[in-house]
């Protein structure tokens, strides 16, 4: 019985794959019980989830242990509130009455953009800022807080200089450009090993240094209201530099996390089915 | 009325939300609750519209006999056992046919779904990763740090050099430092993006939600 489920499912991986050739009835079918397999987890998942405890249990029954007893729970008026106003979303399906579908996508909207006004401001602005400017390390000694500065400033200087001051270098050169950020990368890594063999506080206030910067640099480069001219073309520049390395993070993140399916699934075909790996 | 109505709704809650932040009262913070509550049960009613959606255009489709009909027989069949074996009992319980069908068809055959856009992804990885400037340059080699370290051959690679030489080192601090602060950026940028539309959708002055018949 379990071969002949294993089979069904390695047919239908197989099914999904033929996709590569080309669009054909095999992958059809497979697309198409996807969406059906969704649709029903989904109606099914919400269902019990969501409309059952908040809508149908406080209205029609009350749950008592495993058992369910035909009785208005105490604030079944209120959670009738939200079951007319889920099912007037569903006027939508009679062209006369649809217009009153919009309002709990009112209530909906208006919450929405209600909170996304002071609660957002706060958590995602003033928090990540909070969050963003640490405190150099090694402080407590000013020798140490003094050399983490200045090893730390140089550094940014000359990554700085390489990629913002000194923008018109070999611009016409792909070559030449590819040369300036290789050679800027590594004066970049030797001094943070340099730093790092110095003092563990040195990295620490180093990285808390990129952290502000970079987000200083990523505002700029987002700052439309001016022209990206001086210091704020310059900080807009080391911004594109803290982007393209977390664009370029991301998205092999993001292909590693597709490889790693994709090796799961073909884990599947040659392991579970074929057996022919161990 | 048709879009008056909405509108001053939209005001009314959109209010409510902003004095519940300023007004610490626990009356007011109980009804806001219930109202947050309400939110997500008219979300749930929109996702069981979208499915109801999803079984009109499909009997359509059967119904009229349109280019590819019988495809759409499989959806409607395999979503109707789905709703058959969950419907009636609830959610996943461990051993029901509901959780049989989510762990052995829905499971995998999305994780296969998604695992074909390895191959989208890799041609889109050329494309990306082409080393055309300075800055594409800085694209690849991130990527190439962080895809290579995230694998045990990353580590096998630089195994012999010192711990902040490794592969896996460094594309922990890629993601933790240079990333972090970009994404930061973004996250902030978006986060005023959400309030200033929030703003416009609390004056009335942003409509669009609101579809566009009379």
């Amino acid at each position: 019985m379990t071969l002949f489920w294993t089979t069904i499912g390695a047919i239908l991986t197989l099914s999904i794959y033929s996709f590569l050739y080309k669009d054909n009835p095999f992958y059809k079918f497979a697309e198409h019980l996807v969406v059906g397999v969704s649709a029903g987890y989904y109606l099914v998942i919400y269902y019990w989830n969501y409309i059952d405890p908040n809508v149908v249990t406080p209205v029609f029954l009350l749950r008592v242990g495993a058992d369910r007893i035909p009785l208005l729970g105490m604030d079944w008026w209120m959670a009738l509130i939200p079951g007319i106003l889920g099912l007037l979303l569903y006027m939508r399906f009679f062209p006369k009455v649809a217009w009153v579908g919009r309002w709990p996508l009112g209530i909906y909207v208006g919450g929405y953009a209600g909170l996304g006004l002071s609660p957002i401001m706060q958590a995602r602005v003033i928090t990540q800022l909070g969050a963003n400017a640490l405190p150099l390390a090694g402080v407590e000694d000013p020798f140490a807080a003094m050399t983490n500065l200045v090893l730390g400033i140089s550094i940014f200087a000359v990554m700085t200089y390489l990629f913002v001051a000194k923008r018109s270098m070999g611009a016409g050169n792909k070559l030449v450009r590819a040369g300036v950020i290789v050679l800027a990368a590594v004066i970049g890594y030797v001094g943070y090993l340099a730093l790092s063999l110095l003092s563990n506080a040195g990295v620490v206030s180093l990285t808390n240094i990129l952290l502000v910067v970079g987000l200083l640099g990523t505002l700029s480069y987002f700052f439309f209201s001016m022209k990206h001219k001086g210091l704020l073309g310059g900080l807009a520049r080391v911004g594109i530099v803290f982007l393209m390395v977390g664009f370029g993070a991301s998205f092999g993140y993001t292909v590693m996390s597709r490889i790693s399916l994709l090796i799961g699934r073909v884990g599947f075909l040659l392991h579970d089915w074929l057996h022919l790996i161990d | 009325m048709r879009r008056g109505i909405p509108l001053a709704i939209t005001f009314l809650i959109g209010l409510f939300m902003l004095v519940d932040f300023f007004v610490p009262h626990y009356r007011v913070s109980d009804l806001a609750g219930e109202m947050k509550q309400w939110g997500t049960i008219v979300i749930a009613a929109s996702i069981l519209l979208g499915v109801g959606n999803l079984i009109r255009v499909h009997f359509h489709k059967i119904r009229r006999r349109r280019d590819g009909w019988q495809y759409s027989i499989t959806t409607l069949l395999i979503m109707a056992v789905m709703f058959a074996f969950g419907g009636p009992w609830g959610t996943i319980q461990e051993g029901s046919a509901f959780n049989w069908m989510f762990l052995n068809m829905q499971v995998p055959l999305q994780s296969t779904m998604f695992s074909l856009l390895a191959f989208f992804i890799a041609s889109a990885a050329y494309r990306a990763f082409r080393l055309r400037s300075a800055e594409s340059g800085l694209l690849l080699t991130a990527a190439i740090i962080v895809m290579l370290g995230r694998v045990p051959l990353g580590q096998l690679l630089t195994r012999a050099l010192p711990e902040q030489a490794t592969l896996p080192w460094l594309t922990e601090t890629i993601m933790a430092y240079p990333n972090m602060a970009a994404f930061r950026g973004i996250l902030m940028g978006a986060a005023l993006g959400v309030m200033a539309m929030g703003l416009r959708v609390i004056l009335g002055i942003e409509r669009s939600y609101l579809g566009g018949e009379k």
